[in-house]
């Protein structure tokens, strides 16, 4: 089933025939605010559906079907803020409740709902030149929503069916999604942070690159440079419009400073069409 | 000789009806009991093993040997594979409701609320309402214990005292 099946299986019965409707356009996000029409994002803008307003219960409902009314297993990933089911990410808003041991919600206001989708060979040509003449660190920087992890995991797939040994920390299942194809020279740890992920991978299996998506947390940046120096390649991403963006925060300064990374893969937007820039970092 | 056997026949009759009232009574209580047990079961799976509610309950209905108490967990187990447009709560009464009814209201009051805390995101709360149902369930089943020990003297006897009585008039 793909994304857009599977997300059509959780919305309320109202919604489906006019979200169905809109499969050909290929939407990335699905929308659920309380109070307000649900949306589709496609071609790079929210579009209202019909079918009335959502409400709270309605919420709840696409919670308990995408847990299998199992809210209390997916909590640790809810609490911070989206959690993965198969090849959709569902984001969440409501009120945050920060005591007791629950999803960190005691009410919910809005859904995300991102299909994450498979583009296969993307980045074939950007892959070439990442190994060209060896592979240096490379960080892929884009806004939220602008392709950072169907690049990566095309680039992934590619460089590992190259015949390099790829290390996936997949934390929340979002990369291999279950379903993606990582290609045939990947070994994927997954429900691990980032930190232990990348340890573990050092220690077990002996691989040529380490690739890990959304790198924003200290705990994360710190697994970056734990990786760093042990011989082992780094591809991650991170949430920026370009270097200058990046250069702005002083933990990722501090790795582009330290030479953590040495090349950025930035991807832009324009008239919904995405543009690859693979820039060398002096 | 007729007269003899007609006198026994009523009278072991009276006493028979007398006798399966109380092996009903016995059987409602053992299947509470066995409830109250696999929702401590259910408790400590949702605790232990942090796997999908669907998992426990097939695992729970496997543990489970009284056909009402398994019936209520694989019926469970099944609508959760497909949850439609009802919430849990909902399914969970539902089933609560199909199974347990000849247990009585009292011990339908205690489960349907459970579905809410179920279906909710806070493990601790779910543990805690769980522990609650069956410390109550427990505290029922003394109650209809005693109840049981105070009427089956007096349904004995009443029964032998009936049956002698009719016996007497038709003789």
């Amino acid at each position: 089933m793909d994304a857009f099946e599977a997300a059509l299986e959780l919305m309320p019965l109202k919604y489906s025939a006019e979200i169905r409707s809109r499969k050909a356009f290929l939407p990335e996000e699905l929308r659920l605010r309380v109070g307000q029409a649900p949306s589709l994002l496609y071609h790079g803008e929210e579009h209202p559906l019909g079918g009335g307003k959502v409400t709270e219960d309605d919420l709840v409902r696409v919670l308990e079907k995408a847990t299998g009314a199992s809210l209390y297993s997916a909590a640790e990933a809810m609490r911070q803020g989206y959690f993965c089911v198969g090849t959709l990410r569902i984001g969440i808003c409501g009120r945050a409740n920060t005591g007791g041991s629950g999803t960190g919600f005691s009410s919910y206001s809005s859904l995300c709902i991102r299909l994450a989708r498979e583009y296969r060979g993307i980045c074939a040509d950007i892959a070439e030149r990442l190994c060209t003449p060896r592979f240096e660190n490379t960080l892929i920087l884009a806004p939220p929503g602008g392709g950072k992890t169907t690049a990566l995991r095309d680039l992934i797939c590619t460089l590992s069916n190259r015949g390099k040994r790829v290390g996936v920390i997949d934390e929340r299942g979002e990369l291999s999604g279950g379903v993606f194809d990582l290609g045939r020279c990947s070994d994927v740890i997954s429900g691990l942070d980032k930190l232990s992920g990348a340890l573990l991978l050092l220690r077990s299996m002996n691989p040529q690159v380490i690739a890990a998506d959304e790198i924003s947390s200290p705990n994360d940046l710190q697994a970056m440079g734990e990786i760093f120096g042990c011989g082992v390649g780094i591809l991650a991403s991170a949430h920026a419009c370009g270097r200058e963006d990046l250069m702005k925060r002083p933990a990722y300064r501090r790795l582009i400073e330290n030479a953590v990374f040495t090349r950025l893969l930035v991807i832009r937007q324009q008239r919904g069409k995405r543009s690859f820039t693979l820039e060398e970092i002096a | 000789m007729n007269k003899a056997l007609g006198a026994a026949a009523i009278l072991f009759s009276c006493f028979f009806s007398a006798l399966r009232y109380l092996h009903m009574r016995s059987e409602k209580i053992q299947q509470m009991q066995a409830l109250g047990k696999s929702l401590l079961e259910l408790r400590s799976e949702l605790a232990e093993r942090r796997r999908n509610l669907g998992d426990i309950f097939y695992s729970v209905a496997g543990k489970n040997g009284i056909d009402r108490i398994k019936s209520f967990y694989e019926g469970l187990h099944g609508k959760l594979c497909d949850l439609g447009e009802r919430g849990f709560s909902e399914i969970w009464r539902e089933e609560a409701g199909r199974c347990f009814a000849p247990l009585g209201r009292n011990v339908e009051d205690l489960l349907f609320p459970l579905g809410e805390y179920l279906g909710g995101s806070e493990l601790e709360r779910q543990c805690a309402a769980l522990e609650k149902a069956a410390f109550r369930l427990e505290e029922e089943c003394q109650r209809e214990k005693e109840t049981l020990k105070r009427e089956k003297k007096l349904r004995l006897g009443l029964s032998l005292s009936g049956g002698a009585f009719l016996v007497i008039m038709l003789l």
